[in-house]
């Protein structure tokens, strides 16, 4: 069977119509007019027709909203991660001079024949800052699951 | 219409890529008989039409995957938005303590060095 050359533009309506559907099951615009032409012609059942389209058009709308708000607060989340990594850095040193302080702090105590025991809780909260800001990175410490979510949009 | 007789579509690429963001632009090999332009440009929209109904199972699931996957992503990341606001408001708990301490045994050492009193070294300097 001969087969003859047809350029042609698609009208306004059918141009939105196709975005939305290969938009929608993810599959290129081609390939669904392909498919769309390969369809036996057949009565359209109107009602049921407009009642799908409104239910896609207000999926899309619910969608769009969705994807702001998305947006948003992926936004707003990338800055706080930001802002965390760098106050968690800016804590690091000081607990360095803080055990450097407290060495120096036994020293002069030994020196002054001082009894070094009565900074039990400070040790103890130097040892619960050193795990936290020297030992750990920040992933560890309790940002885990966070690239999760990340990469995922 | 039998679907081997369904016209080969070809999206015309030159066209597609001189005008950006027109994606309505087709070149179709078309079967002898199958109507021509502009009738095929009327009957696109009345196929389109068919496809809709002909998949609205597969159309209203696909929406419906669309909206719970990003539903899903929005609650991810604002659960995440929260731990972090909390570990920021704990950073900066934490940097007020280590500040006072630090304070704390820097005047406590000051005064540890004044009570042991000048130390005299080797060149005679205090």
């Amino acid at each position: 069977m001969g087969r003859h050359k047809v350029k042609l533009e698609l009208l306004e309506e059918a141009q939105r119509r196709l975005a939305q559907l290969a938009w929608l099951l993810n599959e290129p615009p081609e390939e669904l007019l392909q498919r769309a032409l390969a369809l036996s012609d057949g009565p359209v059942d109107e009602r049921e027709l407009a009642a799908l389209e409104e239910e896609l058009v207000e999926g899309e709308r619910r969608f769009t909203r969705l994807a702001a708000q998305l947006s948003q607060v992926h936004g707003r989340y990338a800055a706080v991660k930001f802002e965390l990594f760098e106050e968690f850095q800016r804590n690091r040193p000081l607990v360095v001079n803080l055990a450097g302080a407290l060495a120096e702090n036994r020293r002069l105590r030994r020196a002054l024949g001082r009894p070094e025991g009565r900074d039990d809780g400070l040790v103890r909260e130097l040892d619960c800052f050193f795990n936290i800001y020297i030992q750990r990175d920040l992933t560890g410490w309790g940002a885990e699951g966070a690239s999760e979510a990340d990469g995922g949009e | 219409m039998d679907r081997k007789e369904a016209p080969l579509l070809h999206l015309v690429q030159a066209r597609g890529e001189e005008r950006k963001g027109s994606a309505g632009a087709y070149e179709l090999l078309s079967p002898k008989g199958y109507p021509r332009r502009p009738n095929l440009q009327l009957l696109i929209p009345q196929k389109l039409r068919l496809f809709e109904l002909a998949n609205k199972a597969e159309l209203r699931a696909a929406l419906a995957r669309r909206l719970r996957a990003t539903q899903e992503l929005l609650e991810a990341i604002t659960h995440n938005l929260k731990r972090s606001e909390q570990l920021y408001r704990q950073v900066m708990a934490d940097r007020q303590r280590l500040l006072e301490l630090l304070q704390l045994l820097e005047d406590e050492n000051r005064k540890l060095y004044r009570q042991i009193g000048p130390v005299e070294h080797e060149d005679g300097k205090a």
